[in-house]
């Protein structure tokens, strides 16, 4: 599966990205928008739960350590309402640690480099083959 | 000869030297009669004054020897009980005659310089004895004190036959004459060499320590520059990122896109670079008391470490609203504030605590200058609070090495001349650094006023 190919069928998912560091964000945010047409962002854990609770996500990417609301809490609280949305756990601590315990389906290591994204997107999307 | 004579008989006991000595008062009495009777008959024996002679003054002899017999005891047992005591105490006395020159030993000041006892002590032979490095020092010191009319007091070392060094503190005391010339000195030799020796191990173990914890600070510093990269690092790659997707996918970056992204990298690197500066100036001890504020060593402190913070959601509050100098080696300072909040952070961390924060408050009086940092992490465990300072002692259960607060102390204490406190308060700890305040400010600020 080449890029254009995997970018048709990324295009379409509802994507909700959490991170609170401006300067990730804005970069991480072009990045992300050239494999999804609906994402909505938010700036700390807590916004993030908020837009969690108005719409429906097929894909969630967060931060694990943020102020208010930890990634870690963000992620046990949306598979307590939704378990079936994919989520994508990002942080700067490597190793299984941050793997096992952010309780995401996925884990990206800060910092994050394109075949990793890559990658985790292939898999998510030839896991769900309805997508 | 007859101190000899004296002590074997005082070795033997109270009576038998007592019996032998009043033998020998009364033999030597009658003697003394009989020279006498010889001498008043003009060389011939009047048998009568001889039989007189040998009943009256020989009765007042044996009482006379008795009694001095009684007194030569006690003064060999007063000698011997200051020679025990001068052997337990290892500390020896000695005598120098001002106007012969002789000198006199204590037994306990031959064993110490392993002289032979009774050997003929001069100043050569004492000179000879002491460590050839010290030799000058010493009679220096002596000289001095004559000239001065001051006591002699100097530590020194002596070098044995056979190579050994013995550590010795002596001190002196002389009698000057009305013209000021020395009559007699009186001195005593003190055996240190143990207590020196236990000196240098405590030396040696707290240098130990020391490397340990300098590590361990080197350690700390090595997650907080992680900490200070982990964001510009993550800016910088998804900067590249967003470069390669576009050609991945063919699509066209304009020239305004591409400058904002070369921008974003170059603001980056600089950010990256000076941090390697705050922390290269940290490592890089400065050996001169600088002139500086409190504030300016807790911003650079602050640098090093703010971002650390942040990343675990920790809220800072300063409260400073003096500026005045102060004389002190700021980066031993930075050092300890360093390690101070690093430790509350990560008590912070492992108490979960909700709310975490770390108060800085600075304050200044007339005298001194006081820096607070305090955390609401819980507190000082009970158990551990009058111990912590000490080496190995630790507040944290899981990752503290017990090396921090005994290291700060140190610097403060020994470097800074200041004190280092701590104490529960408000749900947390409080570690409050006291530093003296110099007065040229204090001056500065009289003549602002004026």
């Amino acid at each position: 599966m080449d890029m254009k190919e995997l970018k048709k069928l990324t295009q379409k998912l509802r994507v909700l990205y959490v991170e609170d560091e401006d300067k990730i964000r804005e970069t991480t945010v072009t990045f992300l928008n050239h494999f999804f047409d609906d994402m909505v962002v938010a700036a700390d854990g807590q916004e993030g739960l908020e837009s969690f609770e108005k719409e429906v996500f097929d894909l969630v990417i967060t931060d694990l350590k943020m102020p208010k609301l930890s990634g870690k809490e963000l992620i046990t609280k949306i598979k307590a309402h939704r378990p079936e949305t994919i989520i994508i756990a990002m942080s700067g601590v490597s190793g299984n640690e941050g793997r096992e315990n952010s309780g995401g389906d996925f884990f990206i290591v800060k910092p994050a480099h394109m075949e990793d994204f890559i990658g985790v997107l292939k898999q998510i999307v030839e896991q769900s083959g309805e997508f | 000869m007859i101190r000899k004579i004296i002590e074997v008989l005082a070795r033997l006991g109270f009576w038998p030297y007592i019996f032998t000595f009043t033998v020998l008062a009364i033999v030597l009495s009658e003697l003394l009669i009989i020279v006498q009777s010889y001498w008043l008959t003009g060389g011939f024996f009047d048998k009568n004054l001889l039989i007189v002679g040998f009943i009256t003054p020989g009765i007042d002899g044996f009482i006379v020897f008795f009694i001095s017999a009684f007194i030569i005891r006690y003064f060999v047992k007063l000698q011997n009980d200051l020679n025990e005591a001068q052997a337990l105490a290892h500390i020896g006395s000695w005598r120098l005659n001002g106007v012969s020159n002789a000198l006199v030993w204590s037994d306990e000041v031959y064993r110490i310089f392993e002289v032979e006892t009774r050997t003929k002590i001069t100043l050569d032979l004492f000179t000879a004895c002491i460590h050839p490095d010290d030799r000058q020092n010493v009679l220096d010191a002596f000289y001095s004190s004559l000239k001065n009319r001051m006591p002699y007091n100097i530590s020194h070392r002596i070098l044995m036959k056979d190579g050994r060094i013995k550590h010795i503190e002596e001190q002196c005391s002389t009698e000057f004459d009305a013209d000021g010339k020395a009559i007699v000195s009186i001195g005593t030799v003190h055996d240190i060499t143990e207590k020196v020796k236990i000196q240098e191990e405590l030396h040696q173990k707290e240098e130990l320590i020391i490397a340990q914890s300098r590590q361990a600070a080197m350690g700390e510093m090595i997650a907080m520059i992680a900490h200070q990269w982990r964001q510009p690092l993550a800016v910088m790659t998804m900067t590249v990122n967003n470069i390669k997707i576009n050609i991945a996918l063919g699509e066209t970056i304009t020239n305004e896109e591409l400058e904002k992204m070369s921008d974003d990298i170059s603001y980056q690197t600089q950010y990256l670079s000076k941090t390697i500066d705050d922390f290269s100036n940290f490592f890089h001890p400065n050996q001169e008391r600088t002139n500086t504020t409190l504030s300016k060593v807790l911003d650079d402190t602050m640098n090093i470490i703010t971002k650390s913070l942040q990343n675990n959601n920790i809220k800072v509050n300063i409260d400073n609203k003096f500026n005045k100098e102060i004389e002190t080696y700021p980066n031993e300072l930075l050092q300890v504030l360093l390690n101070l909040i690093n430790n509350a952070k990560n008590v912070l961390q492992e108490s979960e605590q909700k709310d975490a924060k770390i108060d800085i408050t600075i304050k200044e009086s007339d005298t001194e200058v006081t820096i607070c940092v305090c955390d609401n992490g819980g507190g000082i465990p009970q158990e551990i609070l009058s111990r912590l300072g000490e080496p190995y002692v630790s507040s944290r259960v899981q990752s503290g090495t017990g090396l921090g607060i005994y290291m700060s102390k140190i610097i403060v204490e020994k470097h800074l001349g200041g004190t280092l406190t701590w104490e529960n308060r408000d749900g947390g700890a409080c570690f409050v650094i006291t530093l003296i305040q110099i007065d040229s400010s204090k001056e500065d600020s009289k003549l602002l006023e004026q």
